[in-house]
C-alpha cells in the first residue's frame, strides 16, 4: 500500500487532536453502551458497544500513527521496529485502521439489518476486507466500502426517525449523515488535501452529535 | 413499537410485578400480572433465571420467585436503558 493522505501543512497536528475527539467519544458510547447491555442482556446493545470499542481503536491508531508522522517519533519507531523508511510505517498503521475501523462499522450495519446471523457479518467482513487487501487502490475502496456501509446505515435511521419522529433520533439520522459526507470526501482526498480536512471537520460534526446524544441520555 | 423493545417491556412487567409482592411472588400470580400466557412467562422466566435476574425457590413444595440484586438494578435502571436504545435507534 502506498497511498498517503495529503493534508494542508496548516491543519498537521489538528487532524491527530480531532482523532483523539472521535476515539474519546467513540469509546465513551461503547463504554455506556456495554453498562447498559450488562443491565438488560439486550444483544443489540453488545453490538453497538463493541462496533464503537473497534472504530474507537481505529481512530486511536490513526491518531497514533499521524502523530507519529510529524513528530521525531517516527524516526524512533522506524529503528526500534527496523523498519526501512515512513512509507512501511504508514502503511502497517493505515492497514491496522482500515481492519479496526471497517470491522466497526461492518458490526454497525449488522446490527442495523437484524439478520440474527452471525454468517451475514462474517461474509460482508471477509469480501469486504479481502476486496480491499487485494486492491491496488487500497484507500479509494476503503472509503468507498465505508460510504456504502454509512448509507446503510443512515437508512436504518432516517426509517428510525420517520417512525418515532423524536429528536433524538433526528440527531442520530443528522450525525450518521456527516460521516456519510465525511466518507465521501476522504475518497477525494486520496489526491486533494482539502478534502481531508473537510472531511475531519464533517466528521467532528458528527461525533459532536453522537456526543450531545450521549449527554441527553446520561442527563436524565 | 417493536418486538425487541416488547421484550424488554415483558421483563420490566414481570421483574415489577416479582418486587411489588413482598419481593416473593408464585408463578400465578406472575402470571395473572404480566398477562402473558403460561408458556410464554415459562420461557420468560427461563430466561430470567439463566441471567440472574430472579431466584426460583422451592419450599415445602411451593415453588416461589424473588429478585437478584441484578434485577432490582434492571428495574431503577429501565429507564435509562429504554431511553438509550430510543436515543441510538438500537430497537
Amino acid at each position: 500500500m502506498t497511498h498517503i493522505f495529503l493534508v494542508p501543512k496548516w491543519f498537521f497536528g489538528y487532524d491527530v487532536v480531532l482523532e483523539l475527539l472521535f476515539s474519546l467519544v467513540c469509546i465513551l458510547v461503547s463504554f455506556y453502551s456495554y453498562k447498559i447491555y450488562k443491565l438488560s442482556h439486550n444483544n443489540q446493545l453488545k453490538i453497538f458497544g463493541v462496533s464503537f470499542f473497534f472504530i474507537s481503536i481505529a481512530y486511536l491508531a490513526q491518531s497514533f500513527i499521524n502523530f507519529a508522522v510529524i513528530s521525531n517519533l517516527n524516526k524512533t519507531i522506524s529503528i526500534f521496529l527496523k523498519l526501512r523508511n515512513v512509507l512501511i510505517f504508514n502503511s502497517i498503521g493505515l492497514i491496522i485502521f482500515i481492519f479496526l475501523f471497517l470491522t466497526g462499522l461492518i458490526l454497525l450495519v449488522y446490527m442495523t439489518l437484524k439478520s440474527g446471523s452471525i454468517k451475514t457479518f462474517i461474509l460482508i467482513w471477509i469480501i469486504s476486507l479481502s476486496g480491499i487487501f487485494f486492491s491496488s487502490r487500497k484507500l479509494y475502496l476503503f472509503y468507498l466500502f465505508s460510504s456504502i456501509f454509512l448509507f446503510f446505515i443512515n437508512l436504518h435511521y432516517f426509517k428510525n426517525y420517520l417512525k418515532k419522529k423524536k429528536k433524538r433520533n433526528l440527531i442520530m439520522v443528522t450525525s450518521f449523515l456527516f460521516l456519510f459526507f465525511g466518507s465521501i470526501h476522504f475518497i477525494f482526498s486520496v489526491n486533494h488535501s482539502l478534502f481531508y480536512m473537510i472531511g475531519h471537520v464533517l466528521e467532528l460534526f458528527a461525533y459532536l452529535l453522537i456526543l450531545l446524544n450521549l449527554i441527553l441520555v446520561l442527563k436524565k | 413499537m417493536s418486538s425487541r423493545r416488547n421484550r424488554l417491556e415483558v421483563i420490566y412487567d414481570i421483574l415489577k410485578a416479582i418486587s411489588k409482592d413482598n419481593r416473593k411472588i408464585r408463578k400465578t400470580h406472575i402470571l395473572y400480572k404480566a398477562n402473558l400466557s403460561h408458556s410464554l412467562l415459562e420461557e420468560y422466566l427461563d430466561e430470567l433465571i439463566e441471567k440472574e435476574f430472579i431466584d426460583k425457590i422451592s419450599d415445602s413444595g411451593k415453588t416461589t420467585y424473588e429478585l437478584t440484586q441484578k434485577g432490582f438494578d434492571y428495574l431503577k435502571e429501565y429507564k435509562k436503558i429504554i431511553d438509550f436504545i430510543d436515543s441510538f435507534g438500537l430497537d
